[in-house]
């Protein structure tokens, strides 16, 4: 009897493309743990205690605080326990689980994914990260895709940018996905902090880098016109077998 | 950020672009307009510019640069009288000498009258937001969204003592108790700073002014009183009050110390303006260490290896130039220029963090990129195009994904948080969001139990007769994290599935033994420890593309679905087809799936039947509306000749 072939589910899905995309284009995959330390999550990322920047993200910690333990809330922290091990040229694909401190909702989750890129080398620039992402959203969305880059403020990038990519539905024309503007926000970027480069011993004044990361989810309902993000963690057949 | 556009306009000569050209343009260069609500902007200001674009001044200068246009500051011509007692015999100031005042200072102005603010200040305030209370107070709301700096004003005459009254700057004592504008007593702790005379505080510093020297209709004499403060204090103080005020808000961004200075003038101005009275000609003013001016610098050669542009120093000169409009001021040293900041730019300078930190050529990059815009820079393909190394966790995780989805299993996503646990043993989060989500999971096979037994409820909805699913995913305990696979598998009728023909399908593909721990009906392997058994994978070349095949999803009815049978006798050797296009007649956008589900042959007739799903997308069906859609399909199935319904 031959068996029906299950379902993959569409964050692993959209996990899987992206790392076909990326790899091609030279980039390795690299992870990290879930549970952080305060040091990767933030200090070296050059967001230090204290500072107003660590608002931007909303933490859970690990009891007891004291630990100084954390679900990380970005992907960002495997960039330096990457750099702590790898000289340049080095170039990262990062996709996984990360945890935000928010009440769940539609578009909100407590838990989801993301996909972080970073390229490190000589002479590398924001041209390089325009044109890596424009090839990558191009491929993911299945249409000539165009970027745009906004001024924007991640503390362990500089310049830090918001990148729009130019609306996958209408082409940029105008619908009611891209509410009319032509562009959909998509994820943030910029160049590597030249602090955070010299903190895991890379030269800032030799080798510069990009970095991006980005929601897994959003971008998957995005692509599929899912509108509520917790379909996805519900385990749930009536989604997944759509796949 | 609220930004009223006539307020923005009243620092410029000339009439501003109209307000969604210059959202535009704002978003496009120096932060992102949220939103425009008649005739104000709601600007995104994150922490970098908390410094100095909080307050209509910061933005007016952002746009003085973008559009090259010279800002024309506030009038500061009033009449102002400085007949009136020097400060000293009016007031002493004491701050503490441990650094968290970083800058106070105080001056009185006499005789004013408290009543209605004047109308255009009204209108611009209430254009943001804010409520109009009386001219004096009014007054000090405006300096703060006018220029950024949070500034106060006492009732003088509420302030104990006779003659040289004493103003001190301290820390609170254990359990100072104050009363607060908002009417609600405070407890305070010795880490808080309090503005306070001889009687007691008047005021927490930096967060909110106290009852006790509020100004009301009849006060006659005011104390102005702009300060800065150490923005951590200030920060820890209001998150240990639970008192998240403007002021707060602005000084845990941290502000310049210069801003005390142009802060406290333009408020005696306003003051006088709106209630008249007489201002003491000088202004206590204690400044321990005074802000000094910072330089930064870049080069041509710099600023394109960056942002991937082709500028010329020419253009470099030019955005330079440009940048005088907010008060930047730049040379050119050989190949560099060399650029003084603002002082309100701390966002450009170095915080102390390490030697990289800021007030560095990254630091003026930024600005040259943004303002001539990253629409000039152009797409590179990455040219150095490296061989990476293969993840094994990856490679490994994907392979099982593929062996597991041909082996008819299908992958589910869980929670990683869950409501029960061992403290002793289990990671538990320290600010759980909710109480079912208080640990983080030790395993993945109780969840995916659940969701077993959720889904075949589901079964005849998504046409299977048996549910078969596995999810990857870490799991935690005190000691370690670590990546598991659990698989599980049953159908309607209770039947266990027997998940060893897929293992065996999974050790023989990655050529190894696994050990699976059995819980019911699941099975659960420690992947982490497994993959230590595999072998380094060469490239990812044998894992299966993703197919191209274009999905159209259907958003997933939260409606109850309704099954209905059907089973037809026919003559032997027809076609199951023939029923199955007769259902397809029977056209409803209710009817979900077909399934057939039985057929045999007996005495030269076969049996066909079939399963049909019926739900909508938006209510929940009854079983008199599915009968009638059933009814036409009985009755055409019936007038077929040679066919008899069972």
């Amino acid at each position: 009897m031959i068996t029906e072939p299950g379902h993959r589910h569409p964050l692993s899905r959209s996990i899987r493309e992206m790392v076909e995309i990326l790899t091609a284009l030279g980039f390795a995959v690299a992870d990290g743990p879930e549970i952080e330390t305060e040091h990767y999550n933030f200090d070296a990322l050059n967001i230090p205690a204290e500072h107003p920047a660590r608002d931007l993200w909303d933490t859970f910690w690990i009891q007891p605080r004291s630990l100084g333990k954390l679900l990380r809330t970005h992907t960002s922290p495997v960039q330096i326990r990457y750099m702590e091990t790898h000289r340049p040229p080095l170039a990262i694909v990062v996709p996984g689980k990360t945890f935000r401190y928010e009440a769940t909702d539609a578009t909100h989750e407590a838990q989801f994914h993301q996909i972080e890129g970073l390229m490190v080398g000589a002479g590398i620039t924001l041209g390089h990260l325009k044109g890596t992402l424009a090839n990558f959203f191009s491929r993911f969305f299945n249409t000539q895709t165009r970027v745009r880059l906004r001024p924007s403020y991640f503390p362990f990038v500089e310049p830090g940018v918001e990148i729009d990519m130019s609306c996958f539905k209408c082409g940029g024309s105008g619908c009611s996905l891209c509410k009319q503007s032509g562009w959909v926000e998509i994820m943030g970027a910029g160049m590597v902090h030249p602090q955070v480069l010299y903190g895991v011993g890379i030269d800032p004044r030799k080798y510069s880098g990009f970095a991006f990361g980005g929601g897994v989810d959003r971008m998957t309902m995005l692509k599929y016109g899912i509108d509520d993000i917790r379909l996805f963690y519900d385990g749930d057949l009536r989604l997944v077998n759509q796949f | 950020m609220n930004i009223s556009y006539e307020w923005l306009q009243s620092f410029f000569a000339e009439p501003l672009p109209e307000i969604r050209e210059l959202a535009g343009l704002l978003t496009a260069h120096a932060y992102e307009v949220e939103e425009i609500a008649e005739e104000s902007l709601v600007i995104d200001i994150l922490p970098n510019r908390g410094h100095d674009s909080l307050c209509h001044l910061g933005v007016a200068r952002e746009i003085a640069v973008l559009l090259d246009r010279e800002i024309v500051m506030p009038s500061s011509e009033a009449n102002i009288a400085y007949d009136i007692e020097r400060m000293p015999t009016l007031l002493t100031l004491r701050i503490p000498e441990d650094g968290l005042v970083r800058r106070a200072s105080k001056r009185v102005i006499k005789n004013v009258t408290v009543g209605d603010s004047s109308e255009w200040m009204k209108r611009r305030l209430v254009a943001i937001g804010q409520r109009s209370i009386n001219n004096i107070v009014d007054a000090t709301n405006y300096v703060t969204f006018e220029m950024g700096q949070p500034v106060h004003a006492f009732d003088y005459d509420k302030i104990a003592g006779m003659g040289a009254k004493n103003i001190y700057i301290r820390h609170a004592r254990d359990n100072e108790k104050i009363v607060l504008l908002d009417g609600i007593e405070y407890s305070l702790e010795p880490s808080m700073l309090v503005i306070a005379d001889d009687a007691g505080a008047l005021d927490v510093a930096g967060v909110k002014g106290g009852a006790r020297a509020a100004i009301d209709k009849s006060t006659k004499n005011v104390l102005l009183s702009v300060c800065n403060f150490n923005a951590t204090n200030i920060r820890k103080t209001s998150d240990r009050l639970k008192l998240v005020t403007d002021a707060a808000k602005r000084f845990r961004q941290e502000l310049t110390t210069e801003l005390v200075g142009v802060g406290i003038e333009r408020l005696t101005t306003l003051v006088i303006e709106t209630s008249g009275g007489q201002a003491t000609k000088d202004i206590l003013d204690e400044y321990p260490h005074k802000a000094m001016p910072v330089e930064i610098s870049a080069s041509v050669h710099e600023t394109n290896a960056l942002l991937g542009t082709t500028l010329v120093e020419q253009d470099m000169a030019l955005v330079l130039q440009r940048m005088t409009r907010a008060g930047f001021r730049y040379r050119k040293e050989d190949d560099r220029f060399f650029v003084s900041i603002p002082a309100e730019r701390l966002d450009l300078m170095n915080p102390g963090r390490g030697e990289w930190s800021g007030g560095v050529s990254a630091d003026l990059i930024e600005e040259i990129g943004r303002i001539v815009g990253y629409d000039r820079i152009a797409e590179v393909a990455p040219s150095s195009v490296l061989i990476p190394r293969v993840l094994k966790k990856y490679y490994y995780s994907e392979l099982i994904r593929q062996t597991l989805i041909s082996c008819g299993f299908s992958e589910v996503y869980t929670y990683s948080f869950v409501g029960d646990g061992d403290t002793d043993a289990h990671v538990a989060i320290e600010n759980p969001i909710a109480d079912n989500k208080r640990f983080m999971r030790h395993e993945l096979s109780h969840s995916l139990e659940q969701k077993l037994d959720e889904n075949i409820k589901n079964a005849d909805l998504l046409g299977i007769e048996q549910v078969k699913i596995f999810e990857i995913g870490n799991v935690f305990n005190k000691d370690r994290e670590w990546t598991t696979l659990a698989m599980c598998g049953g159908d309607k009728n209770g039947k266990k599935l027997n998940i060893e023909p897929a293992i065996h399908v999974l050790n023989d593909t990655l050529g190894a033994q696994c050990e699976p721990m059995r819980s019911g009906r699941c099975a659960e392997i420690d992947l982490t420890m497994f993959f230590d058994k595999l072998s380094e994978p060469a490239n990812y070349e044998d894992l299966v593309r993703i197919s191209a095949e274009h999905i159209v999803y259907e958003p997933i009815s939260q409606y109850p679905f309704i099954t209905r049978d059907i089973a037809v006798w026919m003559p032997e050797g027809a076609d199951s087809t023939e029923l199955e296009s007769l259902i397809a007649e029977n056209d409803t956008a209710l009817k979900k799936r077909v399934t057939l589900f039985d057929s045999y042959t007996k005495n030269g007739r076969t049996s066909y039947a079939y399963r049909i799903v019926f739900q909508a997308p938006d209510r929940t069906l009854t079983d008199d509306e599915v009968n009638a859609l059933m009814a036409p399909l009985y009755a055409s199935a019936a007038r077929k000749e040679g066919w008899e319904i069972r």
